[in-house]
């Protein structure tokens, strides 16, 4: 297999990795790309015309602009968590998988336990006593917590590894542990730490964009979530604005689409 | 290079049961003879191949190579190495031939990953893989059983090692590749290589080995000179064993009955290994004498025997094969 | 070797007053395999005859066409990627374009087939004797009591005690599920039974074990046995007789042991010559040189030839016949030079 083809298996996992780019692209470029400044107001309550094609909010922004403006926080926070938390998971769940014993256990306990926790409530919680939280902070609490969930994953698949004659093999040849796990073992057990990551980070995306939507989090930054926050407290349904709703919905959808669309495909692929 | 396994005993616990897989072996191999370790499946003998290799570490006794005590794989991966039955799992599916190789010739020889990719295509040649280099880029699935065995032993003689371990390794491949296999392993025995053969046919053992080596629920039975053990032996076990190995050049054989454990007298418990010969509820010989575990004494034609009866000891004449 | 013929075997199992029919004939036996691609012609028009109560060994490397075989004789294959023509009857029924249902009354009841890892292939989930039990009930019409009557009938006969039906599969050994992986087979008192390398995975005492059993149950129970393995040594004071097939053909059949002792096919030779002696004089072992007939050609040429080492001129030009000498019969113009 190429390198190309492993990454990108197949058409569908074609099609999503173009739709992250997408998004990535948009997110680094941000405010460059956009029209207008979200600082200037126009007229309120706008309906989408050449000038505005999404329209404008209650406030006179242009819809389009805190749109590809507010694509970078979403992008920013969810990828990262997602890519923070697969981090720690994967290194977690080989440790654990690998040594097993009585700290592998000790940490499955763990994990077990604290995946009861509810994140988004945690977060929540912690941001009763926190005035405001920068988008760092927020990217470590959400990486923090769905690293659990990988580890999970990771070390269930390094036990069925282990059993596999070629690490046998390459203990008899000589390898030490380490280089077994990271050399031998995790290049067989990619498939499923692509498939946990996108998991992960849509649910962080979702996550953010929740938290937004409640308030929480940096309230000076536009990111879809707070778009949808604004324009459910503003009553946008009422006053005709859908774009102002559909918009960054459809935005947050069609990234979350392309990670799964790009983790069901390498689910699906098989290495021999 | 000595090996010797001193009073080594291994035992598992495998849901619940402690599972004894070698009880009291005493064993010395060198590099200048090949052995083969002769058994049915739970006689131990996989796991005595493991023990070699620093695979699994003993429960009791000793594992000894040139008097350093052998307790992983690093202690000897210079020097005893080896083969596995399964020829499609025995390579790591995501690396080249040559990665897989290469690596383990730069561990053993101690040299840089650029010379021991020159020693992996001259020992992928050494094994008929021609060209070496064409082999060393081409991924485990794109070779058939046959090659990807010989792909093993390349990787097992190429670091140097003297003594290699071969766990049952024509026993998963085709017939004609099965025979060209063990022609190469007689062909690198004749380079200065050494063989613990696992097997469970006694005739492969008589083509490969100079010595061989009888197991029986981890205990040696019988250990002794090929021509010896085959052309006379010793051990009712051995016995069984040869009337049970296909011989292409007997027709029809007449055969007794393979004599199975009665149930009175499993033999699963460590209790009763110390009560009985290991063997007495299979042996059509048991006898009051058998009520205590046997000692090895010396068997007539060189070697030892683990049995009671005066005709293992030569005492009477042996039986024409 | 005719059944006995009893109406009831006291246990409730019809015995069929069959007088003993041949158990398997076959003639122009062709199996072509339609994937992607090009066609494999993976059984190329083999006549096969097995006479009640006979034991028959098919031997072959892997890629030979054994296995199709033993699918074909069962119609196990599968109509969309196979194509099966010629005749053939198990146990006096027709096999080929017979419907499912006709089919459902071969299969277990005239004719078993134990594959290929069928000891790996028990539920796990399930006493082995209940297993035997499903498979008896899916076909006749009696009270579970009596069917598990039949079950541990059927599992003394080969050697197992009732207790090992009421085990679970794991907790048997290797030797002791394809035992009752055969009394499952044989619950239903068939004329044939066919196993697909039923001693591959066991050591050799066991092999011998489950031979002795197979052996004695088709003395007692009457049944043809069709044995398909690569170990030809195997089958040697087994088998009456033995069939050697290569690339989709039988080139040579015979008597067990003449077939041994004097081999006439080159590739028999040989690949009796692959095995090391226990007894005897060393020797070398032979290697067969080149690749195996790729299934996918037909060539009206020996498929051997390019291996062959008394290959000949027309051997490359034609196709040879199995003829028959006797009881042999073998496909080579070395033995009968006809065009």
């Amino acid at each position: 297999m190429t390198a190309v083809r492993q990454v990108v298996p197949s058409r569908r996992a074609a099609i999503g990795v173009a739709l992250i780019a997408l998004f990535i692209v948009i997110a680094v470029a941000g405010p460059a790309l956009a029209p207008y400044s979200v600082k200037t107001s126009f007229a309120s309550w706008l309906p989408p015309t050449a000038a505005h094609p999404l329209g404008t909010d209650d406030y006179g922004t242009d819809i389009l602009s805190a749109l590809l403006v507010g694509t970078r926080v979403s992008v920013e926070v969810g990828i990262l968590s997602g890519l923070l938390g697969s981090a720690i998971g994967t290194v977690v769940g080989l440790a654990s998988g690998y040594y097993q014993g009585v700290i592998g256990e000790l940490l499955m306990r763990f994990v077990d336990l604290m995946l009861v926790i509810p994140s988004l409530a945690l977060v929540v919680v912690i941001a009763a006593f926190v005035p405001s939280i920068s988008n760092g902070v927020e990217i470590l609490i959400i990486g923090g917590l769905s690293w659990l969930w990988i580890a999970r994953a990771v070390r269930s698949q390094v036990l069925t590894e282990k059993r596999r004659l070629y690490v046998d093999v390459a203990r008899v040849v000589g390898r030490h542990h380490f280089a077994i796990m990271t050399r031998e073992i995790l290049p067989c057990i990619t498939p499923v730490v692509f498939a946990n990551t996108v998991m992960v980070t849509t649910a962080a995306i979702l996550t953010q964009a929740g938290l937004a939507f409640l308030g929480i989090g940096n309230p000076d930054s536009t990111s879809w979530g707070s778009m949808l926050s604004l324009a459910y407290a503003d009553g946008a349904v009422l006053h005709g604005a859908w774009t102002w709703i559909v918009a960054p919905g459809l935005c947050i959808a069609l990234l979350c689409y392309g990670f799964v669309l790009y983790g069901n495909s390498m689910i699906e692929t098989r290495y021999r | 290079m000595i090996v010797q396994l001193e009073s080594v005993t291994k035992e598992f616990r495998s849901s619940g049961h402690r599972v004894t897989a070698l009880d009291g072996v005493d064993l010395q191999l060198s590099e200048d003879q090949s052995v083969a370790l002769v058994g049915e499946s739970g006689s131990g003998k996989t796991t005595l191949g493991q023990l070699l290799v620093g695979l699994e570490q003993a429960t009791t006794g000793e594992i000894s190579v040139d008097g350093s005590p052998v307790r992983r794989p690093t202690d000897i991966a210079g020097r005893v190495q080896m083969v596995f039955q399964d020829p499609f799992a025995s390579f790591n599916p995501r690396h080249t031939i040559g990665q897989s190789i290469s690596k383990a010739l730069s561990i053993q020889l101690r040299c840089s990953a650029a010379e021991a990719g020159r020693e992996a295509v001259e020992a992928l040649e050494a094994v008929g893989l021609y060209p070496g280099a064409d082999f060393m880029a081409r991924m485990p699935n794109e070779l058939s059983g046959g090659q990807r065995q010989r792909a093993s032993i390349a990787r097992a003689v190429g670091g140097g090692a003297r003594l290699i371990v071969a766990d049952e390794p024509t026993s998963m491949l085709d017939v004609s590749v099965a025979s060209q296999m063990l022609r190469l392993f007689r062909a690198l025995a004749g380079r200065g290589v050494s063989y613990l053969f696992i097997t469970h046919n006694l005739a492969v053992a008589r083509y490969i080995a100079d010595r061989i080596v009888v197991l029986y629920r981890g205990v040696i039975v019988e250990d002794g000179p090929v021509d010896a053990v085959i052309g006379h032996p010793s051990h009712p076990y051995t016995r069984l064993l040869l009337d049970s190995t296909p011989d292409p050049e007997r027709g029809h054989r007449a055969r007794p009955p393979v004599p199975e454990e009665t149930t009175e007298m499993a033999l699963d418990d460590l209790s009763d290994r110390r009560r009985w010969c290991v063997f007495a509820a299979r042996c059509p010989h048991r006898s009051p004498a058998c009520a205590a575990p046997v000692a090895l004494r010396p068997r007539a034609g060189g070697g030892q025997v683990r049995c009671v009866l005066p005709e293992a000891a030569g005492t009477a004449g042996g039986d024409d094969v | 070797m005719a059944r006995t013929q009893r109406v009831d075997d006291g246990l409730g199992t019809p015995l069929v007053a069959e007088e003993g029919g041949p158990a398997v004939e076959a003639e122009g036996l062709r199996v072509t395999y339609n994937g992607r691609g090009t066609p494999v012609h993976a059984v190329r028009g083999i006549d096969l005859q097995i006479g009640p109560g006979e034991l028959v060994g098919l031997v072959g490397e892997s890629g030979c066409g054994k296995s199709s075989v033993a699918m074909a004789l069962l119609g196990l294959l599968p109509r969309e990627t196979a194509s099966v023509s010629g005749s053939l009857r198990v146990a006096g029924r027709r096999v080929l374009g017979a419907s499912e249902a006709q089919l459902r009354d071969v299969r277990w009841q005239r004719a078993a087939l134990v594959p290929q890892s069928a000891m790996n292939a028990l539920s796990p989930v399930l006493r082995v004797g209940e297993q035997i039990v499903d498979v008896i009930r899916a076909h006749e019409r009696i009270s579970k009591p009596k069917a598990l009557a039949r079950a541990v009938e059927s599992l003394r006969r080969v050697g197992l005690e009732a207790r090992h039906g009421a085990s679970y599969p794991h907790e048997l050994s290797g030797g002791m599920r394809q035992r009752a992986v055969i009394a499952m087979a044989t619950a239903l008192h068939p004329d044939l039974l066919v196993m697909d390398e039923p001693t591959t995975a066991l050591d050799v005492v066991t092999q011998q074990l489950v031979l002795d059993q197979v052996q004695a149950l088709s003395a007692d129970l009457g049944f043809a046995v069709l044995l398909i393995t690569h170990d030809l040594p195997l089958l040697l004071g087994w088998a009456q007789r033995i069939v050697v097939m290569y690339a989709g053909s039988i080139v040579e059949s015979g008597p067990a042991t003449e077939l041994a002792a004097h081999p006439q096919h080159p590739y028999t030779e040989m690949l009796l010559r692959s095995f090391p002696p226990l007894t005897g004089p060393r020797r070398e072992l032979a290697v067969i040189p080149g690749q195996p007939w790729d299934l996918r050609e037909e060539a009206d040429q020996c498929l051997f030839a390019d291996r062959c080492p008394s290959v000949m001129d027309a051997c490359r030009t034609h196709a040879p016949r199995l003829t028959a000498h006797g009881q042999r019969s073998v496909a080579c113009f070395l033995r009968d030079p006809q065009s």
